[in-house]
């Protein structure tokens, strides 16, 4: 980290360098004030993360930067965006191009959308270096060790990771002196992410290029970037170097984005105390300060004038009228945690006496497809057992591809299994919180309409059915009010609580979560843990709950599933697995992490191509401690003395731990 | 319990105060249609005379006097023949759509929703109502049961509504793809409340789209099928007709027939403006 640091210290003049710039956007028919009094440098060979959430404008600085607003929403330019020699409001277009030909390249969330599907690498990588040596070069550049082969693919044939690969080798080709990536491992397995960020921050150290990073994740910010820049409504509220945002954060914001993380250290059983933001209304303050309705420290100047930045120290500013009482009330707050702390931890000892609702015995599950008359087996779920007590939450973790969301639907009645068996001791259809809440939700009906309706089956009376729609909008914390908005209109927020009320409305026994978080808004993360955690509690309900983050599984879960292609390949309590994890696959996981700085850790990629059914352990390819005979002997369950199993080699032959 | 956040309790749904906003050009667009609807409506009281007899001597010329539109080969005042012509050109357009909307939507969310072999069945069927060639069919109706107007339109909706089966099965189709679908299954709602809850408010917005974008087609091909004489007998105004039986006079009382047809370029553009307003409103709100 402090190499970093002096890195930045030293830059000599800045890439880009944005004053005081103002940007309206148009849209339907009106404009909106989308950045608001922009000061920002970008030096050589820096690397700088734009945090905030969505809608905090981030995106559309970088596009400012690279001026490549779209002409549709007719953007109204104020301030001086400089990079390098030009004035991007100003140059003209063929300077612009020239500008971002040579010296500008750019990365984006869905590398999918960027590449032109219907050309192969090889052709779209020439565009842009006019010769097919340097292209091989640029693949290799980024970590691609079959260059060749990938070169004649077309875009649909790689994996995310790979194409997401192929774009910062697009973007590095003309060794540009900036690159903007917006998002570039949102929509990335978190092991393919920690390979992403590794390489970004190799590519700096070896060429010199400047990274302006966006994301909405201080994980991932924290791990790679030299300097954090925190924004909300189009303004910077905080700026400074990673190590100082990180640990003592000024501004009321980044306090309550760094509070709201929840990560390996999270007190498991509390209460995610202080990770409850509050919502927003919507509207944007903008003349004051964007956080003045949220915030705690308010002083009525805050709501009329945009504070000066506070220097606090060399590149570190704070915007906020009231530091001084953030800096004394910050200490304190830590106390407040103990409120509600109380509550929680007795509930889980019983777990062991509470009767089984749910067995799932030696699952499998074959998708077959058909092109053509070839026939494709695919194997998503391979000998799966799982057990579930009544109020235990067990979360099933793994990447993409690992058929943990294949089991959660056969669990739900969603899809049949192959072979294999599920009880449901209750007889009560298990519910299911889908990941995206938002498409889960008929957007044309009324929240009050989509309640009800779960409610149809129980043949209860009008007025019952009303007293019991609104007990549960007021169960989840949404406003009466919302009863007869159209789903549509609501926030991402919202939506999930709908959808997690429209779960609970008739209780059920068993709780399906289909990672019900990771398409929200860091800030809203911990409101939904929180809720369902309560709920859980309240309606004794157990749930299984799918995500790809183990930090979020940890803090929610009391048991944990490990699964790696369609098997389990680890089981144990949630706090144990965390703390020291039997399989290698885990430790994996575990160091991939964002936020918890293993980089540098190289981590075996999975570009390989597949074996087809080998006999040995299916992780053996990727696996660092694999020894001769993963690749040889089948794998079976190894059981520890505390509950814990794993299905390692390395286990029976005590090589590991 | 979860403690109340009163800033939670005080959120107001942004988005649903932030209405959609209309631009002009699409509030002009539905404005004519509106309009068009309206003088079909009172053309009993906008026409200046009775279209089916003589006021006047026979070729009047347009614009002059107290013949806006002059007058035809027999003396019948022109406005009045183009206003009733309208009236019954709109309304034989809406009719055709509306059977088409009713059944083919039936059809065809039946067809989407239920899927399988009801959907193989469904479609076949509709595929044979595809089959028939329209002009074809409509003479063979009007021959056997004689030229009117009402025996045209039932030969234009017979092979009318698989258009709308089809679109509406196609759109049905791709909703039932969608997770709130699988959701709204998982919570227990049947198929009858599935299709008329959770599907057909899906469906409307592209079935509006082409309903109006269809009424200048329709327009047009009655007008057509009236050329040919396949429409009301002879008396009767009808736009297509109108513009047919007074061909012979174009070079010199051009307005007799060229009235009727500008006539039916304004409905027929009418019907294309608003489709396209629709559409874009439609897409800008989703």
């Amino acid at each position: 980290m402090m190499s970093n640091e002096t890195l930045a210290v030293q830059a000599p003049e800045p890439v880009a360098k944005l004053h005081e710039v103002r940007v309206e956007l148009k849209r339907r028919s009106r404009y909106n004030q989308v950045l608001n009094g922009i000061d920002l440098e970008i030096g050589r060979g820096e690397i700088v993360a734009l945090v905030g959430e969505s809608g905090s404008g981030k995106s559309v600085l970088g596009m400012t930067i690279l001026g490549l607003l779209p002409s549709k929403a007719t953007p109204k330019i104020s301030g001086t965006v400089r990079v390098l020699d030009v004035e991007i409001n100003s140059a003209s277009e063929k300077s612009l191009l020239d500008l971002r030909k040579h010296h500008l390249g750019a990365v984006f969330q869905d590398p999918m959308s960027s590449l032109n599907p219907s050309m192969k690498i090889l052709r779209q990588l020439d565009e842009v270096t006019k010769d097919t040596q340097l292209s091989t070069q640029a693949l290799l550049d980024v970590g691609i060790t079959n260059a060749k082969e990938i070169l004649n693919r077309y875009p649909f044939e790689l994996s995310g990771g790979q194409r997401q690969r192929v774009m910062i080798a697009m973007a590095l080709a003309k060794s540009p002196a900036l690159i903007v990536v917006d998002e570039p491992t949102t929509a990335l397995d978190v092991t393919v992410q920690a390979q992403i960020l590794q390489l970004i921050r190799d590519l700096r150290d070896r060429i010199g290029t400047a990274f302006l990073f966006v994301t909405h994740d201080l994980g991932v910010a924290s791990d790679i970037a030299d300097r954090i820049v925190v924004m909300l409504a189009g303004r910077i509220l905080e700026s400074g170097t990673t190590s100082n945002i990180l640990r003592s954060g000024q501004h009321p914001y980044t306090r309550s984005l760094l509070a709201s993380r929840i990560t390996m250290a999270q007190d498991k059983g509390d209460r995610i105390f202080g990770k409850e933001l509050p919502n927003s209304s919507g509207i944007v303050n903008v003349d004051g300060c964007p956080w003045v309705e949220r915030c705690n420290y308010k002083l009525d100047i805050c709501n009329d004038v945009f504070p000066d930045p506070v220097l606090l120290s060399k590149d570190w500013n704070a915007f906020c009228h009231n530091l001084g009482a953030v800096a004394i009330q910050g200490a304190v707050s830590g106390s407040n945690a103990q409120e509600d702390k109380v509550v929680e931890n007795n509930a889980v000892p019983d777990l062991a006496m509470s009767p089984v609702v749910l067995e799932v015995i030696a699952l499998e599950k074959v998708f077959v497809s058909r092109s053509g008359s070839a026939r494709k087996e695919f194997t998503a779920l391979k000998n799966v057992d799982l057990e579930l007590r009544k109020g235990e939450c067990v979360a099933v973790v793994g990447e993409s591809g690992s058929g943990k969301s294949t089991l959660l639907r056969i669990i739900g009645g969603l899809e049949t299994p192959t072979s294999g068996e599920v009880f449901n001791h209750t007889k009560i259809v298990p519910r299911m919180v889908y990941q995206d809440a938002g498409s889960s939700l008929t957007p044309w009906m009324s929240v009050d309409e989509l309640l009800t309706e779960s409610l149809l089956v129980t043949k209860l009376s009008r007025n019952e059915v009303k007293r019991r729609v609104a007990e549960v909008i007021h169960h989840v914390n949404l406003p009466e009010a919302i009863g007869t908005a159209k789903t549509a209109a609501l926030s991402g927020g919202q939506k999930q609580r709908v959808a997690i009320a429209r779960c609970v409305i008739d209780p059920p026994t068993i709780l399906l979560c289909d990672e019900p978080t990771s398409a929200l808004d860091a800030s809203l993360v911990g409101n939904t843990l929180n809720l369902l955690n309560d709920l859980k509690r309240e309606l004794e309900m157990a749930m299984v709950f799918v995500t790809h983050d183990l930090a979020v599984a940890r803090y929610i879960a009391d048991r944990i599933v490990v699964m790696y292609k369609g098997r389990i390949v680890e089981v144990g309590d949630s706090k144990t697995l965390c703390h020291s994890p039997l399989h290698p696959y885990t430790k994996m996981l575990l160091a991939s992490l964002p936020g918890t700085n293993t980089l540098g850790q190289e981590f075996a990629t999975d570009n390989r191509p597949e074996l087809g059914e080998s006999s040995g352990c299916s992780f053996a390819q990727r696996c660092g401690e694999a020894i001769d005979i993963c690749f040889t002997n089948p794998v079976s369950m190894h059981y520890m003395d505390d509950g814990r199993h794993a299905s390692c080699h390395l286990l029976a032959s005590g090589g590991s731990q | 319990m979860t403690k109340l956040d009163s800033s939670i309790k005080d959120v107001v749904l942004a988005k649903s105060i932030d209405k959609n906003v209309m631009p002009l050009g699409q509030k002009l667009a539905i404005g004519s249609l509106l309009l068009v609807t309206l003088v079909a409506l009172l053309a009993p009281l906008l026409s200046p005379s009775n279209p089916l007899l003589p006021v006047d001597q026979p070729f009047v010329s347009p614009f002059s006097g107290a013949h806006f539109l002059g007058t035809d080969s027999v003396g019948r005042d022109e406005l009045s023949r183009v206003l009733y012509g309208i009236r019954a050109s709109w309304f034989s357009a809406l009719a055709v759509i509306a059977f088409g909307v009713i059944v083919g939507g039936i059809v065809g969310l039946v067809s989407g929703v239920m899927g399988g072999v009801v959907d193989t069945l469904l479609m076949r069927i509709t595929d044979g109502f595809l089959a028939f060639p329209g002009p074809v069919l409509a003479i063979a109706v009007v021959a056997s049961l004689g030229a009117s107007l009402v025996h045209t339109l039932i030969a234009v909706a017979i092979v009318w509504w698989p258009f709308y089966a089809r679109i509406v099965r196609g759109e049905a189709r791709a909703i039932m793809s969608r997770p709130h679908i699988e959701a709204a299954r998982s919570f227990g709602v049947g198929r009858f409340r599935l299709a008329l809850r959770h599907v057909s408010p899906g469906v409307m917005p592209a079935v509006v789209v082409t309903a109006s974008l269809d009424i200048g087609n329709l327009v047009i091909t009655l007008a057509g099928l009236s050329f040919l004489g396949l429409g009301q007998p002879a008396p009767a105004p009808e736009l297509g007709a109108m513009a047919a039986r007074n061909l012979q006079y174009l070079l010199q009382e051009w307005w007799v027939s060229v009235m009727p047809a500008v006539a039916i370029a304004i409905l027929a553009m009418v019907g294309n403006f608003t489709g396209d307003a629709l559409r874009d409103y439609f897409e800008a709100k989703i």
